[in-house]
């Protein structure tokens, strides 16, 4: 399949996915004009807002490394990026009832990649964790890295709730559903799951496309990371 | 407004099927204020024990969830006697054109309604709830229902075609 193609699927995909904000939005605009609700509701639309923006911040990114001759690649400690994340995250997860934590285990290398795409890949793909997590359990979000095999760090999304719903099979079927399916995860999501291919789209163009993938038994999606060799040696 | 239809108003007992939590929180808060009493399920199982704790004198539902759809849970609430006379009102993302339920499967769903959610406010779901028809009057006699849901041709899923 083409890039195009692709590149339409994944805008269709953005486009119907922020109706969810914009209809909260004019939801909590409506609230907001009952006595006593006005205050109450103004955070709640301004990060509402801000998550969508995001989002397109995140699609963008994406169109325009495509474009790119070359990347912006430099050593990056991910423990980091996952620490900003979720400070950017909370106050959007309150807004779910949901947990953020990170976990950083075994030895936390340095890898080399694009650090805004990996925050704004981590950033789309926890927005979309935080909204699925199943309702009846403790909602708990965990952003992880950990390491793999001799060189590689593993970095990405985990919720607890999501472990009987995420697996390699459901992934390969949603990337091909998206952008043409109302949902790309019908297990496991009401939405069609735009944060998790705009992520895919960032993580691809560095060559660390979105897997599935198990850790301390949760299910998540995640990234795998290369260091890099140089800074190994210093 | 009357003293009878505000008296009329707290006792409609609403019950809203909203999988996403947000939404759900607005529009809970929006109908309370109008008088409504609401029970809010983010799944079709919660709705299902929602329903149970208190029978509803209708259903704001969306179509589309995860795991089990709106559809899906129509047929479980409906498959009931007690619930098979409770008016549902169809409140979704899921285009009415790409739903296709045809005007048979309404009524023998007791599907009061259609609204698409996007371009519906708090006030004009508000609005439908309260101009709803008695509930006597949306569906199939009882005893017919069951029977007649197992020959229905399937009903359009909305994780078809966007």
């Amino acid at each position: 399949m083409g890039y195009d193609d692709q590149g339409d699927r994944l805008l269709r995909s953005v486009a119907e996915h922020l109706k969810l904000p914009l209809m909260q939005i004019g939801r909590m605009a409506e609230v907001g004009a009952l006595p006593g609700e006005a205050m109450a509701m103004l955070p709640a639309i301004g990060l509402t807002a801000e998550r969508a923006v995001r989002l397109i911040d995140g699609y963008l990114l994406g169109v325009r490394l495509r474009d790119q001759p070359t990347l912006a690649l430099e050593p990056v400690t991910p423990g980091a990026i996952l620490l900003d994340v979720v400070q950017e995250l909370r106050p959007y997860a309150r807004q779910y009832d949901c947990g953020l934590d990170v976990m950083l285990s075994g030895r936390q290398h340095m890898v080399m990649t694009d650090r805004a795409v990996l925050a704004a890949a981590l950033s789309c793909l926890g927005q979309v964790f935080i909204e699925v997590m199943p309702a009846e359990r403790a909602k708990k979000v965990v952003f992880a890295a950990y390491p793999r095999g001799n060189d590689a760090l593993v970095v990405g999304v985990f919720g607890a709730g999501a472990a009987p719903l995420l697996g390699a099979d459901g992934l390969r079927r949603a990337r091909a559903l998206y952008g043409s399916a109302r949902q790309a995860f019908p297990t496991l999501s009401d939405g069609n799951g735009a944060g998790v291919f705009v992520a895919d789209q960032l993580l691809s163009a560095v060559a660390s496309p979105l897997r599935a993938v198990r850790h301390q038994s949760m299910a998540g999606l995640a990234a795998r990371l290369l260091p890099s060799k140089q800074l190994q040696l210093v | 407004m009357s003293t009878e239809r505000v008296s009329d108003i707290a006792m409609v007992h609403v019950l809203l099927v909203e999988p996403d939590k947000q939404l759900a929180t607005m529009y809970a808060r929006g109908l309370r204020a109008a008088g409504f009493a609401v029970a809010v399920a983010h799944t079709a199982q919660q709705a299902i024990h929602a329903a149970d704790d208190q029978c509803p004198d209708v259903v704001v539902l969306e179509l589309q969830m995860a795991a089990h759809n709106g559809v899906e849970f129509l047929y479980e609430f409906r498959s009931y006697a007690e619930w098979q006379a409770v008016p549902v009102l169809i409140c979704t993302v899921v285009p009415e054109d790409v739903a296709q339920i045809d005007a048979a499967s309404r009524q023998l769903l007791g599907i009061a309604g259609y609204l698409y959610k996007p371009t519906c406010s708090l006030a004009k779901l508000e609005q439908t709830i309260r101009q709803l028809p008695d509930a006597g009057d949306m569906t199939a006699p009882a005893q017919d229902v069951g029977r007649r849901i197992s020959e229905l041709d399937e009903l359009a899923i909305v994780s078809g075609e966007v």
